[in-house]
């Protein structure tokens, strides 16, 4: 397509998407007023039944907790067809020798103080998604960041041995089925699948809110898991 | 404290429509990693810091880095 023939497509369009846009924004609610039936629901309901304080948390890891199934099982796939995208293409390639740069002594030294500070903050997170901000996707990430600094200070193949494949492989596959063996707990104790079945405990303490931090800790490992697999590959990608 | 999202909401603009506008593949992934820390500030102003959070991590570690990984590979080949 010429240039010209996008322009006047561009000026046909733009103007329609604009109006629509304009129509949808003026019949929105007033900014930041509205507080919605659901909302009030939720707030009155989750502290007093699920002894939970984090009200995210509640909606999304007990409430609507097979929605977060469902978002878990699309990271899954997704990581697993990169992986076999990209193992596919390493297969047919012949290994040449490694052209990683070494890091400077001051990043490595930098990296390793927040590898450290970054994997605790990231247990912390998925641990205590109940209670404070966070939540096992948040922790999740936040522990592939140490990993991330990691890989900056100490390359490709020191990334091997600090989080081997074969482990971290393990690690996604027991996180995806934690899940659904927590889901599949509800249906063992009588009721729905992913019913919280686990007895509510004390308002604010670690082990309250029944399932919500087993399931939240079970995807902080998946999407850890996950993210560092992709990162492996990517990284095994540039040694060739 | 509606002063601070409108700031907010137009710096994201602003890098919004500077993502666009940079075409060095490199520059682009830097003004994208500070487009999505504002993206976490305004979720934040919002009252949605779980989202902040993981907008934090998402857009500033995990983005840049495998889009990183990926130039780098891709520009090697083409030396």
């Amino acid at each position: 397509m010429s240039r010209r023939v996008r322009l006047i497509v561009m000026l046909i369009f733009a103007p329609a998407f604009a109006a629509l846009l304009g129509w949808a924004v003026a019949g929105l609610e007033p900014f930041g007023t509205t507080v919605t039936a659901y909302a009030t629901t939720v707030e009155s309901v989750a502290p007093r039944e699920q002894q939970i304080s984090n009200i995210v948390a509640s909606v999304v890891y007990d409430i609507r907790a097979f929605d977060s199934l469902g978002e878990e099982m699309i990271l899954f796939a997704s990581v697993s067809g990169v992986v076999l995208l990209l193992r596919e293409r390493r297969g047919k390639r012949a290994h040449s020798a490694s052209r990683s740069i070494e890091a400077t002594d001051l990043v490595r030294l930098t990296a390793l103080v927040w590898t450290v500070l970054a994997v605790a903050y990231g247990v912390f997170l998925a641990g205590n998604g109940h209670l404070s901000p966070g939540g096992g996707f948040q922790g999740g990430v936040a522990t592939l960041a140490a990993l991330v600094l990691f890989y900056l200070a100490a390359g490709t193949r020191r990334m091997q041995r600090f989080a081997p494949t074969t482990a971290v492989e393990a690690l996604e596959s027991a996180g995806a089925l934690g899940f659904l063996a927590i889901g599949c707990g509800g249906v063992i104790a009588g009721s729905a699948f992913l019913f919280n079945w686990l007895p509510a405990g004390k308002f604010g303490s670690l082990d309250s809110a029944g399932v919500v931090p087993l399931i939240s800790f079970a995807v902080g490992m998946e999407v850890a898991a996950g993210f560092a697999l992709l990162l492996s590959e990517f990284a095994q990608q540039l040694e060739q | 404290m509606i002063w601070l999202q409108t700031v907010l909401l137009l710096l994201i603009a602003a890098f919004g429509a500077g993502v666009v506008a940079t075409h060095e593949s490199r520059n682009q992934v830097l003004v994208l990693t500070a487009f999505g820390m504002l993206l976490s500030l305004e979720f934040f102003a919002a009252g949605a810091p779980d989202v902040a959070l993981a907008e934090i991590v998402v857009g500033g570690v995990a983005l840049p880095a495998l889009i990183m990984l990926a130039l780098a590979r891709t520009e090697g080949r083409h030396r």
